[in-house]
């Protein structure tokens, strides 16, 4: 009896397995790649509550016109950064741990090595036709695959919805920290340069070219502050649409596979990526 | 009286924020009008103010840890549960191979060769002992 008929039709029940379920993941995939990649632009913010207690010791320093530096207290400034520090590492193992199990190559098995066994083993009695064996092979592949990954699409349905709630709590506080407070720090910065430069402007002794020097100082360290706030804004902003993209993979953790939802994560796939453009841009401006 | 939350004071933050730019403006706009110890009591001021929203701001950073704990624990919890899956998914391939080096063994038995079943009780060990990815 020939087995081709039969290998044809698992090889259709095999496509139709394979369509049903690995091509479902990929937007999903997409999504928490880039979430994680944007959640990374981090440690590249280049700005931190340590950083704005050392800039306020030197502001003052500077104003005192204090040789020495007074010993600077900013303990609490590190406790601050160390909770946001906190808050950055679980949103990104969350997210980078959702893009490997979200990922196809996971369950991409190679069964090569079992081939290359039963093609060149010699099995005595036992002949076996090397195209039967690549046709098992493959059918072999697409199976487990098939049943890995409606496994894998069960438990990540199942961690979104117990995730859900958290990564919201945990995204919106550290946007709050970073666009509330840490631009607050700046702000503060801001108006004690503003205060020093304008008494070194307004000095009398001060020649037309230091006030010219004095100006163009200020206005620098202005604009670095303000590019500084623009940077933490738009990487808040990031959070969330990150944190709206999870929502709507809460809402359809279900029914991973639907169209409107691979368009939604489409979606907000290049939205984030949109906006780790813009910060790369700002931190080029520098 | 109650506790103040870190909502609570980022907004105070901000409000002493918004009083020391209008004291600092003050200053800048009538400095010709104050003595010298006049514009540096105001500076002061201007100084404590910010000082304060700064201890503020930085407070309130820290405070938000009481409104992320929980959060803080269930991702903690869901991570090391999808590293898991992860894991064993990958697990699978090993399978396959020890698998493989299995098939090549028992074709070497068959074969009795001594050399290739040497080979192959050597791949299998290997196969078995190589690191998950």
């Amino acid at each position: 009896m020939s087995i081709k008929p039969t290998l044809q039709k698992a090889g259709v029940f095999c496509l139709w397995l394979l369509i049903a379920s690995c091509v479902n993941l990929k937007k999903v995939n997409d999504y928490a790649s880039a979430s994680g990649k944007n959640i990374k632009k981090f440690e590249e913010l280049g700005y931190s509550f340590v950083q704005a207690c050392n800039d306020k010791c030197l502001i003052e320093q500077l104003d005192k016109k204090e040789f020495l530096k007074k010993s600077c207290n900013c303990k609490n400034e590190n406790e601050a950064d160390s909770i946001m520090f906190l808050m950055y590492k679980s949103a990104k193992g969350y997210f980078d741990g959702l893009a490997k199990l979200s990922n196809n190559e996971v369950t991409s098995y190679k069964y090569d090595a079992l081939t290359k066994a039963l093609k060149d083993g010699d099995f005595g009695q036992v002949k076996i036709n090397k195209d039967q064996v690549d046709a098992y092979s493959k059918i072999s592949e697409v199976l487990t695959r098939a049943i890995t990954d409606r496994y894998r699409r069960k438990k990540i349905s199942q961690y979104i919805g117990e995730a859900n709630d958290a990564v919201k709590v945990l995204l919106n506080a550290l946007e709050f920290n970073l666009a509330r407070n840490l631009t607050g720090r700046l702000e503060s910065k801001n108006q004690s340069l503003q205060s020093y430069y304008f008494d070194l402007f307004d000095d009398t002794k001060a020649s037309a070219y230091e006030k010219k020097k004095i100006l163009e100082d200020y206005n620098s360290a202005t604009s670095e502050i303000n590019s500084k706030k623009r940077q933490i804004i738009t990487f808040g902003n990031g959070l969330n649409t990150i944190a709206q993209g999870h929502q709507k993979l809460f809402e359809n953790r279900n029914k991973l596979g639907t169209k409107e939802l691979k368009e939604l994560l489409s979606q907000y796939a290049s939205d984030i990526q949109d906006i780790i453009d813009k910060i790369n841009k700002l931190k080029n401006q520098d | 009286m109650p506790k103040l939350n870190s909502q609570q004071l980022s907004d105070l933050g901000d409000s002493f924020l918004a009083f020391a730019q209008a004291v600092g403006n003050y200053r800048m706009e009538n400095s010709g009008l104050l003595t010298k110890a006049q514009n540096q009591q105001i500076k002061d001021f201007h100084w404590t103010l910010l000082h304060y929203a700064d201890n503020m701001f930085t407070t309130s950073a820290k405070l938000i840890i009481e409104d992320v704990e929980a959060s803080l624990e269930t991702i903690r919890d869901v991570t090391g549960q999808i590293n898991q899956t992860y894991h064993n998914l990958r697990k699978v391939q090993k399978a396959i191979v020890v698998a493989a080096a299995g098939v090549t063994l028992g074709a070497a038995i068959f074969s009795k060769n001594p050399q290739a079943i040497v080979d192959g009780i050597a791949e299998l060990v290997n196969s078995w002992k190589a690191e998950d990815e």
